[in-house]
């Protein structure tokens, strides 16, 4: 009888742990951090906030203590930093010149694993499995080299990302990958929809030429966008091969 | 003497030419340029920056920030609209919190982490429509007279970080934001 209450207690544990975990994922409980979409410049993982500044460094603030946020690091990651993307123990950062991946699993101290490099443009990352996900801009005042793509990047091999597949894109900004859908903003242009049914050959489902998109993200069976019309929301709707638009708040320009 | 006529009509031409280019030089004065432009705002203690108004219209495009039924929208350089979206199909524009000079935020149980001025501000916002300043940034004299020496954007003007000059009757600089400006004439 005591074996059996501890027996019960014991799975009790387990099942509480499980639950505990699955919420954590959800982003729901209180304790948890949040996400923010693909053109952030802030993450947090843990009891770490890391943060690019002036483009060019990485600061890692400790904020163990939920009310305070102390700088315990700084590290120099080069040259065009924008964007951080936190996926497992890494940071993937967009980047002037690439893609750069570092290995968080020490907390405090990110430590540089590898980097892919490409041509000078805008360009956040999104990660999920095996691929990263880069898109590229040259459209506007700072990003001047004619490329426009998404980029599919292989980083099984995370000391080695090796470039998978070039989708040419018109003007795109944020992104998110989720499960087997990927959602692209392409700045005043739109947004696209993509089939990530083969994670490494994403497909073209649908291209919303008028809403605009600049950030992006995807909850699962829906996602957000925001752009220069407002705020969109819409759910995946796969089998009628079509979104189905949820609300708008729109944008009121003065 | 036709000779001597062309000699002059040369002459002419010549000094005309001249004050033309001294015409252009004069309108190439008025360049344009990447660089720095400052943030005021009225007081560079951000306790008196920082609290939550009514919601506003969205009015452009800004970083977003989802945190359980709470959806984060960034209005550069002046704060967050703060979406109750329980319910996606009727989100709920809340309020919005001014952090004046922000555009990246993440939050952790009920705390949000905001740049502010090239550091990060903390604020309580187990009550969004009650947000408290549970850490605060202090300003350098440095910050406030310079912009940031980014190394990505000196490539614009060699290794020049041109910048609008600080105008103190303006306020208080608590940020700057990166665009184009026509005749800055200060530089780092």
């Amino acid at each position: 009888m005591k074996k059996f209450i501890l027996y019960s207690a014991l799975s009790a544990l387990l099942l509480f742990a499980c639950s505990k975990e699955s919420g954590m994922s959800s982003n729901d409980i209180g304790t948890t951090t949040g996400e923010g979409g693909s053109m952030a410049a802030m993450t947090i993982k843990g009891n770490y906030l890391y943060r690019l500044e002036g483009g060019n460094t990485i600061e890692v603030y400790d904020i163990s203590s939920d009310s305070s946020a102390k700088v315990v690091r700084t590290v120099n990651g080069g040259e065009g930093l924008e964007t951080i993307f936190p996926y497992q123990n890494y940071l993937f950062l967009g980047t002037t010149t690439g893609m750069l991946i570092y290995d968080i699993s020490s907390g405090a101290n990110p430590t540089f694993i590898s980097r892919y490099d490409h041509v000078f443009s805008c360009d956040p990352v999104v990660v999920q499995g095996k691929y990263a996900y880069v898109t590229l801009r040259s459209n506007g005042t700072r990003c001047f080299r004619a490329v426009n793509q998404l980029e599919v990047i292989d980083i099984s091999d995370i000391t080695n990302p090796q470039l998978l597949k070039v989708i040419s894109m018109l003007n795109p900004h944020g992104l998110d990958a989720d499960g087997e859908n990927l959602v692209v903003a392409e700045g005043s242009r739109g947004f696209k929809w993509f089939d990530l049914a083969n994670p490494e050959d994403p497909t073209l489902i649908s291209f919303e030429n008028t809403v605009p998109g600049y950030d992006i993200i995807s909850l699962g069976d829906r996602f957000i966008l925001v752009g220069d019309k407002g705020l969109y929301q819409y759910n995946y709707n796969k089998t009628a091969g079509k979104l189905d638009l949820l609300s708008i708040i729109p944008v009121n320009k003065k | 003497m036709k000779k001597h006529n062309t000699r002059i009509a040369l002459m002419v031409a010549a000094i005309a030419f001249v004050f033309s280019s001294c015409d252009r030089t004069a309108t190439e004065s008025r360049w344009t340029t990447m660089g720095y432009k400052p943030i005021y705002a009225t007081s560079a203690n951000l306790n008196e920056l920082v609290r939550s108004s009514a919601a506003r219209p969205l009015t452009g495009s800004g970083k977003i920030y989802v945190k359980g039924n709470l959806l984060l929208i960034n209005k550069p350089y002046e704060g967050i609209h703060v979406v109750d979206n329980a319910d996606p199909s009727n989100p709920k524009n809340l309020s919005f919190v001014e952090i004046p000079g922000n555009l990246d935020v993440a939050m952790k149980g009920d705390y949000l982490y905001a740049d502010f001025a090239g550091q990060i501000a903390v604020i309580d916002l187990k009550d969004v429509s009650n947000p408290k300043l549970v850490q605060g940034v202090s300003l350098s004299t440095e910050f406030q007279q310079y912009p940031p020496n980014s190394a990505s954007n000196t490539m614009w003007q060699g290794s020049r970080v041109y910048f609008e000059c600080p105008n103190p009757k303006k306020g208080v600089v608590i940020g700057w934001v990166f665009t184009e400006l026509s005749n800055p004439k200060c530089y780092r």
